[in-house]
């Protein structure tokens, strides 16, 4: 059994080691947001943070959680109403199509802003590889910007 | 437009349903199939319909679900519009699936089209939605007059606002609910018409004059032709917006399947026992090669895994061991389909369709003073839709409850309807948003599947497919073969041309330049195999536009021309030439060389194209495409590194799509197929051993990443009134093209068979 905090509030699991928490969280948590795309880690539609690192869900076992690890999902990214500066700059440009991929590539670059708070169009291009089938990319490059600059100030046209 | 001869005496309440409920005012279109009115306020399926609620926002029913196409934003842009409606007060929600029962067992959409594929979302539902928002416009003028006792001459509406005398007053729409409920509609005509194979009934919007409801001219547009954001942006990047895969029934077990890879192969043998000891897997069930009368095929047979949860299922389909039997296709492989395409064509024993012929090629290129020739090949290329099929069903004696992401929910419905034997009245298909769909999810057999197991199991069943399941039992774009052959006269003038498409599947050449030279015959010879097919992003204009854009740009090169000028000395004076093919069909606008010269010069007046002055290693092409209705023109700009790396530095487009409601998705769209295009270029290439798909995931057949994608994308659009067309699957045949011919502008490979490979490293 392990116990661990999902977007805030306390959670349980005890089942199956081999479980990947991408099920824990979407079957037992009931939490849909997270989505299924390829389940050996290539796409990253299923990106969570695990201890504010990104994880790619489909492929990290229950047995890997310890207790006290802190999971967020998509669901717990937004502060209550307000969104979290990577959703806010997804929404301004327009980024979706389908939409399936999404929560994943947010999750992915809000983890990723974390550790380098004003990437460069290298940094993303060596960074940044979920997969959106859409061909978002375009406005995803955008939006990567428009998010570092709603967190930091930073300059949009440089 | 035109009446058919159906008995139909439409009646007023056929012609118009308000009603008002829970104290908000309800207006929905009429019944689109056989006359009758069965909406009620009581839970059964209306719409599409718009719905004023007290606090002055509007819900819209929007009856097309959104696989990515941003149709639950353009949909309800057109009811907006002509409601004259604050955008921001408009909410949007999914309509539920309605069908009925016809003639012969036929089943018909019952209120209006909610199907999405052929690129026609945008224009099928232009008319019909501009008519409900003009309808509830209309009552809501109405009763403010009646209830402010002004004539209706003196009202206007602006932003959800009724104005009296141009702004001296203004009362907000809700004001007028109940009124506007009692309201009664004149003048309104249910008019049948056929469209598409279907009977539709159309509203006849009565004149002005006639007091009537009336569309706004273009002119007045305030919502259509601007950029508005998706609707559900809010919901997608908070993961709260349902996809099919995220619906679940109450009670539901989950079942994983294990499907024979073998095209046209079955089950041989199984032994279940590792499978039934895996905790939480609670029954074996075979899955029988489903058939029903009036569908096509369906599943692939094999062996489902029903367990209490998901990962019980997946854990004990792995424990499964299964002989199969590998039936008669065995010696499909991808080298062999290269080779029987050859074959095919060269076997003049083997019938061949003409598609198109003018004149007399063979005398003509015998004739020619210059001659070209050239081979194009593409591979399978398979759907890769990020939300893999799936399906949660619950039949039971009394109904079946669908719950699913199908690019077509009434077909949804009338399959189960055929193969539960349920009435239509029955069924009922909740559709989640589409994690894009392709086609693919066009299909049935993933419907199928949940059926069968919901009425063998007796619970409610959730059908999960991993990738592996989804890319191996996928229903592929077909392979192609093309040969060309072009003749120029003396002034270097293309006069003949030919094409024979070898393939299991179709192609559609017959838009341009078939039309525009004097003496050509294209054909097509079909292959023996059985690798499924299916419809994929611009099924047949998919490859045709790589293969015939491609070989036009040869003839160019091999003519000492401009690609862009042998196109406008092809296109030549402004004509019309009929166009007959699968789309469009209906609305039928034949095919233009003014519109098609439009989006090449546009395109061409963005890249500068008679000024272009490109960096050392760059190279710049040109190409354009017919698809659905719609043209759009491409020139690209590619940067080739010491390694023979390239880079898309530069996309320019220019499209005629007709009227553009939303030029932010639009955009968007266009911005899509370049991306497709580009990621289908360099891997789409599906693996074929033994008569079945060894491709299983990502790993094997990529995607297109971000470190890839194109670096600048400008699109623009010819201004136009006409009707709109669609933009999802248009981009794609004419990018293709376009970047391979800037790639052989900076290297001088001429790539004729996809994917790219090693071919620039050659």
């Amino acid at each position: 059994m392990v116990s661990f905090t999902l977007n805030d509030a306390p959670a349980v699991y005890d089942g199956d080691d081999e479980k990947p928490l991408l099920w824990v969280i979407r079957e037992d948590e009931g939490l849909k947001g997270t989505k299924f795309g390829c389940g050996i880690g290539q796409c990253g539609a299923c990106t969570v943070h695990v201890n504010d690192q990104a994880v790619r869900s489909c492929s990290f076992p229950a047995a890997a959680l310890q207790d006290g690890d802190v999971v967020r999902t998509i669901e717990g990214l937004a502060s209550g109403d307000n969104l979290h500066p990577v959703q806010q700059a997804w929404v301004e440009e327009d980024v979706a199509q389908c939409g399936y991929c999404q929560a994943g590539q947010i999750m992915a670059v809000a983890a990723l802003l974390r550790e380098v708070p004003n990437p460069s169009d290298e940094d993303i291009n060596r960074r940044h590889d979920n997969l959106c089938r859409c061909g978002s990319y375009f406005r995803m490059r955008k939006a990567i910007h428009r998010a570092a600059s709603l967190m930091g100030g930073r300059d949009e046209n440089q | 437009m035109k009446t058919n001869n159906l008995a139909i005496a439409p009646t007023r309440r056929d012609a118009l349903r308000v009603f008002a409920l829970g104290g908000a005012l309800i207006v929905a279109p009429p019944v689109f199939g056989q006359a009758q009115n069965t909406a009620s306020s009581n839970g059964r399926p209306i719409g599409p319909f718009v719905e004023l609620r007290p606090d002055n926002t509007v819900l819209i029913h929007t009856p097309i679900p959104d696989m990515g196409t941003g149709v639950e934003t353009a949909l309800p842009m057109m009811i907006a519009e002509e409601l004259d409606a604050d955008w921001d007060l408009i909410d949007v929600q999914r309509m539920a699936t309605a069908i009925q029962a016809g003639e012969n067992g036929a089943f018909h959409e019952k209120y209006a089209t909610q199907g999405s594929g052929g690129s026609g979302s945008v224009r099928r539902s232009w008319t019909n939605l501009r008519d409900c928002g003009a309808l509830a416009r209309h009552l809501i003028v109405s009763a403010a007059a009646q209830s402010l006792g002004v004539a209706t001459n003196r009202l206007t509406t602006r932003n959800s606002r009724v104005l009296v005398d141009n702004g001296d007053a203004s009362y907000p729409y809700a004001d007028f609910i109940n009124e506007a409920a009692s309201v009664a509609a004149r003048n309104e005509v249910i008019i049948p018409v056929e469209e598409e194979g279907q009977i539709r009934y159309h509203l006849e919007v009565a004149s002005e004059n006639a007091g009537g409801p009336r569309r706004k001219s273009g002119d007045d547009f305030a919502i259509v032709g601007t950029d508005r954001g998706h609707k559900k942006a809010g919901d997608i990047v908070t993961g709260r917006e349902p996809f099919g895969i995220d619906l679940d029934i109450d009670g539901q077990q989950y079942a994983v399947i294990a499907r024979c890879p073998y095209f046209g192969g079955s089950v041989a043998s199984y032994d279940d026992g590792a499978a039934r000891a895996v905790r939480g897997v609670t029954e074996i069930v075979e899955l029988p090669r489903l058939e029903i009368d009036g569908e096509g095929r369906l599943n692939n047979p094999g062996v489902a895994v029903v367990a209490s949860s998901l990962w019980a299922a997946v854990k004990g389909r792995d424990a499964l061991v299964i002989e199969w039997d590998k039936g008669p296709q065995t010696h499909e492989n991808a080298a062999w389909h290269d080779e029987h395409a050859r074959e095919v064509i060269r076997d003049s024993s083997r019938e061949r369709e003409i598609l198109h012929e003018a004149g007399n090629f063979d005398a003509a290129y015998e004739d020619a003073s210059q001659k070209v020739q050239s081979t194009y090949t593409t591979p399978h290329f398979a759907h890769l839709n990020m939300e893999t099929n799936n399906c949660t069903a619950h039949v039971t004696a009394e109904r079946c409850i669908i719950a699913t992401s199908h690019q077509s929910p009434p077909h949804a419905a009338m399959y189960a309807a055929r193969a539960t034997g349920l009435p239509e009245d029955r069924i009922e298909v909740r559709s989640g948003r589409i994690g894009c769909g392709l086609g693919r999810k066009w299909q049935s057999d993933f419907l199928s599947e949940a059926v069968f197991l919901s009425q063998t199991v007796g619970t409610p069943i959730k059908v999960f497919w991993t990738r592996e399941d989804d890319t191996q039992n996928d229903q592929l774009n077909p392979a192609g073969r093309f040969e060309f052959k072009a003749g120029l006269d003396e002034n270097r003038k293309v006069v003949a041309w030919n094409a024979v498409f070898g393939s299991q599947g179709n192609t559609r050449m017959r838009g341009f330049p078939a039309n525009l030279i004097p003496d050509l015959r294209i054909e097509q010879v079909k292959k023996d195999s059985r690798t499924p097919l299916g419809a994929w992003r611009g099924p047949g204009n998919n490859i045709s536009g790589f293969a015939v854009e491609g070989f036009l740009n040869e003839v160019a090169t091999a003519a000492n021309k401009d690609p862009l000028d042998l196109r406008l000395e092809l296109l030549g004076e402004d004509r019309e030439f009929p166009f007959d093919e699968w789309m469009p069909m209906k609305m039928d606008a034949g095919i233009s060389t003014r519109k098609m010269k439009g989006v090449l010069n546009l395109a061409a007046s963005m890249a500068r194209w008679a000024n272009a002055d490109l960096p050392n290693g760059w190279g710049r092409g040109i190409a354009s495409h017919f698809t659905f209705g719609s043209y759009v023109a491409f020139v690209v700009d590619v940067s080739v590194d010491d390694d023979r790396r390239f880079t898309v530095e530069r996309v320019f487009a220019g499209v005629d799509c007709g009227r553009v409601i939303n030029p932010l998705g639009a955009r968007a769209q266009i911005e899509s197929g370049i991306h497709d295009g580009l990621s289908t270029a360099l891997y789409q290439n599906v693996g074929i051993e033994e008569g079945r798909i060894t491709t299983d995931n990502f790993h094997h057949i990529r995607l297109l990443r971000i470190d890839e994608a194109p670096k600048h994308i400008e699109v623009d659009f010819i201004d136009s009134d006409e009707h709109p067309w669609g933009t999802g699957e248009i981009a794609l045949p004419a990018f293709i093209p376009a970047l391979m011919a800037a790639l052989y502008d900076a290297t001088g490979v001429r790539i004729r068979s996809l994917p790219i490979g090693d071919q620039l490293k050659a």
